[in-house]
C-alpha cells in the first residue's frame, strides 16, 4: 500500500505499488500499452509522439493518440466487461497524466518517472494530476 | 604627473590600471594552478549539483511531462552554471538515466537527439554521451 501527499485520497485509499522504479516509461505510454518508449509532446522532438498529432500540451491532442489507437470518447469510467478504457487527466486545462482501467474495474497508472501503481479513481483525483476530463473505450480484441 | 582617464563612472590612473590587471592575471594564475583550490571548486560543484538534482528530482518524481519541469528553480539553478557544469550532467545521465535532455539543450545549444531515437531512453542517452564525448565533456 503506498500513500502520496501528492493525491490527497490516498490517505484514505492507498495505491497498490505494481512496479519498480523506472525513467523509461510515463503513463501516457504506459495507458497506450507502450513500456519501452516515454511518449510526451515536447517541442525539441526528444520523446516520442506520432506525427500525425499536433505535437503540443493540449486535451485535445492528448485525446488523439488514443484515439489513433483506436479509443473512442465515452461519458463515464464505469467498467463494461467488453471494452478497454483510459482516462486522461488535466490540471487548468493542461493534459497531465492518463490511466487505463483492470478487468477488476481499479485502474492502472504510472506515476512520472516513479512507480506503476493500481487504484481507484478517487484516490488519485483532485491531487497532482487534477481529475478526469475525458474517457475513451475500445472493444476488446 | 599621473595621467587620469575615465573608465565607466570612476577616475582610475593609469598606474592603478596597470596594478590592477596584473593583480588579476597573477588571481587567475593562482586559481587555475593550483590543485588545492581546483578540488575544493570541484567539490562545491558536485556538492551544490547533487543538492539540486535530488531536489529536482523529488519535486517532480510523479511529472509526466519532462518539459514542464524545466522552469524548477533548482533544475533552472543548474543550467545557470553553464558549460562548467556538463561534466557531472554527463555522468549522471550515464549512471542514473535522469532526463537531463532540455538542461543539456539550454546550455549547449545542442541536441543531438535522432528523429529515430525519439521517446526510447537508452537511445536518447546514447546521442546525447556520443556528442559530450565529441567535445570531450565526457570519456
Amino acid at each position: 500500500m503506498v500513500i502520496f501527499r501528492e493525491f490527497p485520497n490516498s490517505a484514505s485509499d492507498p495505491f497498490i505499488e505494481t512496479s519498480e522504479v523506472t525513467p523509461i516509461y510515463n503513463c501516457i505510454a504506459w495507458a497506450a500499452g507502450n513500456t519501452s518508449k516515454w511518449y510526451e509532446p515536447d517541442p525539441l522532438g526528444i520523446y516520442y509522439w506520432p506525427s500525425a498529432i499536433p505535437r503540443e500540451y493540449t486535451v485535445s491532442a492528448y485525446v488523439q493518440l488514443y484515439e489513433l489507437l483506436g479509443y473512442q470518447k465515452c461519458s463515464n469510467g464505469n467498467l463494461e466487461p467488453n471494452f478497454d478504457k483510459v482516462a486522461v487527466f488535466a490540471k487548468k486545462s493542461i493534459p497531465t497524466h492518463a490511466a487505463k482501467q483492470l478487468s477488476n474495474g481499479l485502474w492502472s497508472s504510472k506515476l512520472g518517472k516513479n512507480i506503476d501503481v493500481s487504484h481507484s479513481l478517487f484516490a488519485i483525483e483532485n491531487g497532482h494530476y487534477g481529475n478526469v476530463v475525458q474517457f475513451l473505450r475500445r472493444k476488446k480484441n | 604627473m599621473n595621467t587620469v582617464f575615465e573608465q565607466g563612472s570612476s577616475t582610475v590612473t593609469k598606474e592603478a590600471k596597470y596594478v590592477r590587471q596584473v593583480g588579476e592575471v597573477s588571481y587567475q594564475d593562482f586559481i587555475s594552478n593550483s590543485v588545492y583550490l581546483r578540488n575544493e571548486f570541484e567539490k562545491s560543484l558536485k556538492d551544490y549539483f547533487e543538492i539540486s538534482k535530488n531536489l529536482w528530482l523529488e519535486e517532480t518524481k510523479l511529472s509526466s511531462n519532462v518539459f514542464m519541469t524545466l522552469n524548477h528553480p533548482a533544475h533552472l539553478n543548474i543550467i545557470k552554471l553553464g558549460k562548467v557544469i556538463l561534466p557531472l550532467i554527463f555522468k549522471d545521465l550515464s549512471d542514473h538515466k535522469n532526463h537531463w535532455f532540455f538542461a543539456l539543450s539550454s546550455i549547449t545549444g545542442q541536441n543531438p537527439v535522432k528523429p529515430s531515437s525519439a521517446g526510447n531512453l537508452d537511445k536518447i542517452i546514447q546521442d546525447w554521451l556520443e556528442w559530450g564525448k565529441q567535445e570531450n565533456y565526457t570519456d
